[in-house]
């Protein structure tokens, strides 16, 4: 099993009339709420944590991109990368991922990839993402070509790392009469590229087409059962068996001395996190077009909740969150091991509002007592896994 | 008949922008042998139309716009449908609470589909610039047809400062308002509207 540690890095600061007064903590959750101090403080505290993962032995430290949001402080995940770069040695950097739909130059992402891959010393991990729905309101940006938009930026940026020729670029989306980009990537071909799905049936195939590494996000593990079964089944229409390492489960963990410690401790920045930070509403997150007719019924009829809209014994139950006793959270583990055949675990341990003293005490629990039972699971037979 | 992508109407992935949807509809009026006719837009409707009476002036007999879409107007701005619940939506588009349709019933997710569908091909016009071309301001003076500008009021999602605006830059156009009545005139008040346009129609000499 490779093990990673993901770092949202939230402002928790909200004001206490959040619940009744604001539809969201994204898109037009008022920035004058913003405390340029307390966020100057986030900055190095989320950045100490990610460096301390590195020192713990995590395979991975991941950052990604959120705009406009008091759920994620991240708008440029390649700046916390670039930060991250050169204060630590061992584990791959994962920027999961640019939000190659949103942005106006994707030529741009393949160069600071490229940079940032020399920077970290070939310890990139180069994750893509389509932007979520409110960021096609934040930054006017179309949805209904949101799929073409990442497509064709994919496509560019794969070339721009690998052409041994300058090239030209034309496609509907987007035109370069001159891609040729210094540097290139250290990594050969490229850096690995990871891709966050949430359902969408295009992006399972996408990533089998490619075999990139799939990586879900928060959903019960019935659900992201019936995710990575999808990419399972695309990459065996295309006579490829992924090995368990191409299969991520991103979930969100804690761990404490006692079952009873662990969720007295971890239920109210759970909570913050599914009835704060993700409240969203159903327009900003589906604006028309971001997603296809097909893709939306099959979510619809998948019967899903609202986040802010699960108790936290649900939370537990379904396996949207890991919470417990070291013994707890290594059996719970396991059992999700076996029942969803990934080989990669994207923790989420810096939950929602949760201090510091907090994250770093369940993290030392985490590595000392559960990372040695669960390393050896998720291994393909050949041993490809790290 | 309806533009493609909404309704029933298939997608036509070469009808992407609004200039695409000009050479569709002249299509269409050369298709269907239609001399002059009288165009009548609503909404996003009246953007079309507008467009229509623009690029081909000769070809169009008269124009009725309704509460219409496609001007830029910072001073103004068009509330934001695409963020709007279905109940905002419908809060937004009448007058009269009462007058607002039930929503869709039936089994399934056929209306919630639908819907998005219909609101995913205005977004494929729409999205940015927001409702509006920005060019269409400067290039409205090449009308010639007859011309009523209709705006409902209170229009609470295209302020009638954009009909104030059309009639202003559309030579010889006139200008009217229905009172008590949301952007959704057709349906809010049907019969009010046909007065005014039936009233109109039989003025224009052809």
């Amino acid at each position: 099993m490779k093990i990673s540690f993901f770092h949202l890095m939230p402002y928790p600061y909200l004001p206490d009339d959040f619940d009744e007064t604001y539809a969201s903590s994204s898109l037009t959750f008022p920035n004058r709420l913003f405390d340029p101090d307390r966020g100057r403080s986030l900055y190095h505290r989320y950045l100490d944590e990610l460096e301390y993962a590195d020192k713990l032995g995590f395979d991975g430290i991941a950052v990604n991109e959120h705009h406009q949001s008091a759920y994620g402080l991240m708008p440029s995940p390649n700046l916390m990368a670039a930060a991250l770069a050169r204060r630590t040695e061992r584990a791959q950097i994962l920027v999961i991922g640019n939000a190659i739909g949103i942005r106006g130059n994707p030529l741009r992402v393949a160069e600071e990839i490229a940079m940032l891959d020399h920077l970290c010393d070939g310890r990139l991990v180069s994750g893509f993402v389509r932007g979520i729905g409110w960021e096609y309101f934040g930054h006017s940006i179309n949805p209904t070509r949101s799929r073409d938009r990442f497509n064709e930026a994919h496509d560019l940026i794969v070339k721009a790392w690998t052409s041994d020729e300058m090239f030209q670029w034309i496609s509907p989306n987007y035109e370069y009469r001159y891609v040729n980009i210094w540097p290139r990537p250290l990594q050969t071909p490229h850096p690995p590229i990871y891709i966050p799905g949430a359902g969408s049936t295009e992006t399972m195939k996408f990533c089998a087409q490619h075999r990139y590494t799939y990586m879900s996000v928060y959903a019960p593990a019935r659900v992201v059962g019936m995710w990575f079964d999808g990419y399972r089944k695309a990459a065996e229409d295309l006579g490829y068996v992924p090995e368990p390492e191409k299969l991520a489960l991103s979930v969100p963990i804690y761990v404490a001395a006692t079952d009873e410690q662990a969720h007295r401790e971890a239920e109210q920045h759970i909570m913050w996190l599914f009835r704060k930070g993700l409240k969203q509403t159903a327009e900003m997150v589906i604006p028309p077009g971001y997603m296809s007719l097909s893709s939306l019924r099959g979510m619809l009829a998948s019967g899903r909740k609202a986040f802010t809209d699960i108790p936290y014994e649900d939370l537990v139950a379904q396996g949207y969150v890991v919470v417990g006793s070291p013994d707890t959270v290594t059996n719970r583990l396991g059992e999700l091991a076996d029942q969803l055949g990934f080989g990669q675990l994207i923790g989420l341990f810096a939950i929602g509002d949760m201090p510091h003293e907090r994250v770093i005490s369940s993290l030392d629990l985490f590595v000392s007592d559960v990372m040695p039972a669960i390393r050896p699971l998720g291994v393909s037979p050949a041993g490809t896994a790290r | 008949m309806t533009t493609p992508g909404f309704g029933g109407s298939d997608e036509l992935a070469e009808v992407e922008a609004m200039d695409d949807l000009i050479y569709h509809y002249l299509d269409v009026i050369d298709r269907l042998g239609l001399d002059r006719p009288h165009v009548i837009g609503a909404s996003f409707g009246g953007w079309i139309a507008a467009e229509l009476a623009v690029a081909a002036p000769h070809a169009i007999g008269s124009l009725v716009l309704m509460s219409a879409a496609g001007l830029r107007l910072p001073a103004h701005p068009v509330a934001d449908l695409f963020l709007m619940t279905p109940e905002q939506l419908a809060r937004t588009m009448y007058h009269d609470p009462a007058k607002i349709p039930p929503p869709p019933s039936g089994p399934g997710p056929d209306a919630a589909l639908a819907a998005y569908r219909d609101m995913t091909a205005l977004a494929r016009f729409a999205w940015v610039p927001f409702l509006s071309n920005p060019k269409l301001e400067r290039r409205l003076r090449r009308i010639t047809a007859p011309t009523l500008v209709v705006w409902a009021s209170p229009d609470k999602l295209i302020p009638v400062a954009h009909g104030h605006r059309y009639a202003e830059l559309i030579p010889e156009a006139k200008f009217t308002e229905v009172a008590d009545c949301g952007h959704a005139m057709y349906f809010e008040r049907p019969a009010e509207f046909a007065a005014v346009a039936a009233g109109f129609l039989n003025g224009v000499s052809r």
